[in-house]
């Protein structure tokens, strides 16, 4: 019984703690011991505090024989992608020039989830500064899929996905800027949520593109995604872009009933370039959720197309500014030098920094230098107008939409590292919610050569409880969500 | 014939504000802590961090941008401005490009007795940088010391028009806007502490001509006189540059204060791109009229207006309203002097003399400012009162003045200490006058025979044997009279 | 037939806001678009890369600058299609939420200690941070 912890869902477990069956502490080493198991195999974390995710749970434990009524986290071990601050843990975002930084102060979302009780067992491997679809990226390591330890966990939170799905940690969070929670969350199995921009605080999210960046969950179920965003969404005055409460309750959301729900399928996301497998399986979801009783329809957002290169320009923009920070000053990695302080700034951030975001960071610096600004980096802000409105127009006749999140079935490691571009084009199908700054998540509609394959729904601004209350339904009447990757 | 040239200056002037904490954190701005003391998560650019704007700089910019007549915008954002130096927490600035809180205003310029309009383009916020500490000088220092306290810090940019024509303008322009700062309130102005800094755009051009020529951007002029010098030191350079055939270089020089010239600090590379774009982080600004109107009625009375009123209903002279308009601590000073005393006779002209003549004259070999001394308007009020009731002579009150600065005391308790008190008593003075006519009968004589001056001699001898605390009126009267009635007694030579 | 790119050279340019009004004037560096007519598309030159690299303050080692201008010229390729659209009317989207004037008081909190912020410092002198000479 003690030895099967790790698989069980933030409910269950709670349900567990509340009638005292089981100890905080027995969930935590219970992932723990599932974390030298499959660990050396896995490669999910960059760094493991095992014994700061002890002394929580201990505490937990004496709250809870002190008969104190605790939130549903408390004492469920969790995973945080390594581009989080977390006060005395390094903070590594997978780069080497973060290889060695400990920051100071805990980020927001770390603050509040301690404060729930939730035990952190570590930080994850991510693509390097969340530049990536694949966890290929990372400075240290390459994170296997669960599911197949040849094939990607995707990216770029692919160490959050993978643990959760390896019942490393019970849930997980992670970033997503143009699909980094969702498409690991596909290729891995688990559920992964973006909200809509602004109702969980960055402060303490280690910057990739400020205007696209959300922190997000990743768990085993919905209902697990329900609760985790519950603890963390909420204004922050530390963060300008955060949006004021009061936060509805998620939960409450979760009826099972969909009769009556007007679901869009966007045409263009199920047009050439997506696998037709993954087609198929995304329309018996469909099939299935009309046969529930929501009324789905083909629609069309006419802008899909302009998502990648509007992403591509916007993002590496922002990012280029956002890195510029790391220059071997006053802290991370700076390279040995005998010439002015220019030349060690070059150096330092040659050496600390990996291929894929140096890439990007000239070609933000490209989309924003004089003479092009307006060609490139005016035109995406402008494009992304666009691009919204046909979000706005679609909400205005459906509730939710409906897509694939990722084109295709999970590739295998090396696959796409030589082409930055068939690496963005993975994306397609999760870049356009976050420019809208809609909320989207991931579940599990099907598999594919026991491989799993992901249903995105994308929902109009602040609609997590409709988003929420779909998926729930529709993943309780499917139940694809019981597969779990072997030995899970 | 050789060409005359005109010159053209515009300045960019920074103001450091003096709110209690920084533009995008609550790090505090207190000043000469030690380095690196005063820094948060967010003035030093931590992975993750995120700014957060301070409201009392955004309502300090609309103060004093309304104070230079400018056009506060109903619409405004911030942006960042990127580029790299180790003073540089992030490596971009958070700043305002083109839409600023306040844009086309105006101060008024007055040199040799000429006026002129001089155009403000524009007003920003954005965040100071750290400072950089050198062993020697930039150029010669194998390495560089950086302390952060001071990054993050609100500073408002403030951009000239091209219409100064001439270094004595620029150092009036510079002088009429630290003035008008200092009023608001908003910050203390003060150069060589770093709290108002000057960088000048200069170019000269044929006289008559209206295209620019390529200017020069000098910077470290650290008092208005070192703005005026090197001003004058750039136009005559450019000028002897072009006269010789040569052409300027678009550059950025320094002034070197030492040797009194320009140099150049060309860097190894090329021209800035700033690359700014809209600040992610920050949320625009929608500055609706109504706050406008709010804040602008806090304006204090600006130093032209109280000049004014000084002249039209003080009667003082524009050169005395001027003058003590000049620092808003001292018109301050002068009012509350008026209205502890608001009963004395002639008194805002008295009291005018005072401040601007010995009060100003023992403040100023301190290099003090009025606030600071130790004559607080409630003491030198006391004073004039003494004055006025007779316990002292005005030439007294000089010396009395500069015991109360020395030693912050009263002037009745200084009058005390010393003995100073001003014998007004006829009975006493009578008889220090017949002792002095008896022992000048010389004089005397000289008085009867018509010599008039002699009278002052006598006044002399009594405030000699007085030890200079005769009331002095009263002894020219008294002698007079005594003079007077006695010659009734004696015989016509 | 293979044309070369031309360098690009500075040139006045003035920043003009959204409405046309000269805001302020600066330099600018301008490039000039490479046509290559054998059919690969090329808008970057490997001299634009240097220079793009510089003012991220990067270093690439001569392959480096090869790959990159490959790759890079590869992604632009697909920013093309952006000019099909008309957006001459269209306001930029800078922030996706309606939030505006969102302000702190002016009260200070507190500070890190200054041995925490001197904690990570590759370099140090005492309690200042150090780097090398400037220019």
């Amino acid at each position: 019984m003690v030895k099967l912890l790790y698989q069980k869902s933030i409910s269950e477990l709670h349900d567990l703690l509340v009638r005292s069956e089981v100890s905080a502490a027995d969930i935590t080493r219970s992932v723990l011991d599932r974390v030298d198991q499959v660990e050396g195999r896995i490669k999910a974390y960059v760094t493991v505090t095992a014994e700061r995710a002890l002394a929580v749970a201990d505490e937990v434990d004496k709250k809870l024989a002190a008969g104190e009524k605790m939130g549903p986290l408390a004492g469920i071990p969790m995973a945080l992608k390594d581009n989080m601050c977390t006060r005395g843990v390094r903070t590594t975002c997978s780069s080497r020039i973060l290889e060695n930084f400990v920051p100071p102060y805990n980020a927001t979302v770390v603050e509040k989830l301690a404060g729930a009780g939730s035990p952190v067992i570590g930080k994850t491997n991510l693509d390097e500064f969340a530049m990536g679809s694949s966890t290929e990226n990372s400075a240290f390591f390459t994170t296997s899929n669960p599911w197949n330890p040849d094939l990607v966990p995707g990216g770029s939170s692919g160490g959050s996905a993978a643990a959760v799905a390896a019942g490393e940690a019970i849930y997980a969070l992670g970033s997503d800027t143009g699909g980094s929670i969702r498409q690991p969350a596909s290729f891995c199995g688990v559920v992964g949520m973006k909200p809509t921009y602004g109702l969980v605080s960055r402060y303490g999210l280690v910057a990739f593109a400020s205007s696209l960046d959300q922190i997000g969950p990743l768990t085993r179920n919905v209902t697990d995604c329900a609760l985790v965003l519950q603890a963390i969404a909420g204004p922050d005055e530390r963060d300008s872009t955060c949006a004021p409460g009061p936060v509805p309750n998620f939960a409450a959301a979760l009826t099972g009933d969909v009769r009556g729900i007007r679901v869009g399928v966007p045409k263009e996301y199920l047009a050439q370039g997506v696998d037709p497998r993954v087609a198929g399986t995304v329309q018996a979801a469909i099939d299935l959720l009309a046969a529930m009783g929501a009324e789905v329809e083909e629609t069309s957002l006419p802008h899909t197309s302009y998502a990648l290169p509007v992403y591509y320009l916007i993002a590496p923009a922002e990012a280029s500014s956002n890195l510029a920070r790391y220059d071997g000053v006053r802290y991370g990695y700076r390279a040995a030098v005998t010439g002015d302080v220019v030349d060690m700034f070059m150096r330092t951030r040659s050496e600390g920094f990996g291929a894929e975001v140096k890439r990007r960071i000239m070609l933000g610096t490209y989309a924003l230098s004089a003479g092009y600004y307006d060609a490139y980096y005016l035109k995406a802000l402008k494009v992304r107008t666009l691009i919204k409105q046909d979000f706005d127009r679609a909400f205005e006749r459906y509730d939710v939409l409906l897509t694939p999140t990722s084109p295709t079935l999970p590739f295998k490691k090396g696959e796409r590292t030589m082409d930055p571009v068939a690496m963005y084009l993975s994306d397609i199908c999760t870049l356009a919610a976050p420019l809208a700054g809609i909320p989207a998540l991931s579940l599990t509609c099907g598999f594919v050569d026991d491989l799993p394959v992901g249903l995105q729904l994308m929902g109009p601004p602040f609609g997590e409880q409709t988003l929420l209350r779909v998926a729930h339904a529709y993943e309780q009447k499917a139940g694809h969500w019981r597969r779990s990757a072997e030995g899970v | 014939m050789a060409t005359e040239y005109e010159t053209v200056i515009g300045l960019e002037v920074h103001v450091e504000l003096k709110t209690k904490s920084k533009v995008f954190c609550h790090s505090t701005t207190e000043f000469g802590a030690d380095p690196n003391s005063h820094v948060c998560p967010v003035c030093l650019g931590l992975p993750g961090v995120l700014p957060v704007v301070n409201r009392q700089v955004v309502e300090w910019a609309i103060l004093l941008g309304s104070a230079l007549n400018c056009e506060i915008a109903s619409f405004s954002k911030f942006d960042r401005k990127n580029y790299y130096y180790p003073d540089m927490p992030k490596n971009y600035q958070i700043s305002q490009y083109d839409l600023p809180i306040a844009l086309g205003g105006y101060l008024d310029i007055e040199v040799d007795g000429v006026k002129k309009r001089i155009g403000i383009t524009r007003l920003h916020m954005e965040e100071d940088t750290g400072k950089l500490v050198h062993q020697g000088t930039i150029t010669t220092t194998p390495y560089s010391l950086v302390d952060y306290n001071r990054a993050g810090v609100p500073l408002l940019e403030i951009v000239s028009e091209p219409d100064l024509s001439s270094p004595a303008e620029a150092r009036a322009y510079a002088e009429k806007l630290r003035q008008i700062i200092v009023y608001t309130g908003v910050s203390d102005g003060k150069m060589e502490e770093g709290s108002l800094r000057c960088d000048a755009n200069v170019s000269v051009r044929p006289r008559g001509s209206t295209q620019l020529g390529t200017k020069a951007e000098i910077k470290n002029m650290n008092s208005f006189r070192a703005l005026q010098r090197a001003l004058a030191y750039e136009v005559e350079r450019q000028t002897g540059v072009l006269g010789e055939g040569g052409r300027i270089v678009q550059e950025t020089r320094t002034w070197d204060e030492g040797q009194g010239v320009t140099l150049s600090l060309r860097s190894k590379e090329e021209a800035h791109d700033y690359r700014y774009f809209p600040e992610p982080d920050l949320v625009p600004l929608v500055i609706d009229p109504a706050w406008v109107q709010e804040i602008r009625s806090r304006l204090p009375e600006l130093p032209e207006a109280r000049a004014a009123r000084y002249v039209e209903k003080l009667g003082l002279s524009a050169y005395d309203a001027g003058v003590l308009t000049a620092e808003k601590s001292l018109a301050d000073y002068f009012e509350a002097c008026l209205a502890l005393y608001p009963e004395a006779k002639g008194v805002a002209k008295g009291v005018a003399n005072w401040l601007m003549g010995d009060l100003a004259r023992l403040l100023n070999a301190a290099g003090v400012s009025v606030e600071e001394g130790r004559v607080t308007p409630e003491r030198l009020t006391g004073l004039l009162r003494l004055i006025d009731q007779g316990d002292i002579s005005g030439k007294m009150a000089k010396e009395v003045l500069e015991v109360m600065y020395v030693s912050g005391l009263d002037a009745a308790q200084v009058i005390k200490e010393r003995g100073l008190s001003q014998i007004s008593d006829e009975g006493a003075l009578l008889d220090v006058i017949r002792a002095v006519l008896t022992e000048n009968e010389k004089v005397v004589a000289d008085f009867r025979a018509g010599k008039d001056k002699a009278v002052g001699f006598l006044v002399g001898q009594v405030m000699k044997k007085t030890r200079g605390q005769a009331n002095p009126d009263a002894v020219n009267r008294l002698l007079r009279e005594t003079l007077q009635s006695d010659q009734g007694s004696t015989t016509h030579q | 037939m293979a044309q070369s790119g031309t360098e690009g050279c500075p040139v006045q340019l003035t920043k003009l806001s959204n409405s046309g009004k000269i805001i302020a004037g600066r330099e600018a560096g301008c490039f000039v678009m490479t046509c290559c007519r054998k059919g690969r598309f090329s808008v970057i030159t490997e001299k634009d890369v240097d220079h793009v690299a510089l003012l991220g303050r990067l270093k690439l080692t001569d392959e480096e600058r090869s790959l990159y201008t490959g790759q890079l010229n590869n992604i632009l390729e697909h920013f093309e299609r952006l000019k099909e659209l008309a957006t001459d009317d269209v306001p930029p989207t800078a922030h996706v939420l309606p939030l505006k004037n969102v302000f702190r008081a002016d009260r200070t909190g507190p500070d890190l200690d200054q041995e925490e912020v001197l904690a990570g410092a590759p370099d140090r002198d005492g309690s200042y941070f150090k780097v090398p000479r400037i220019v």
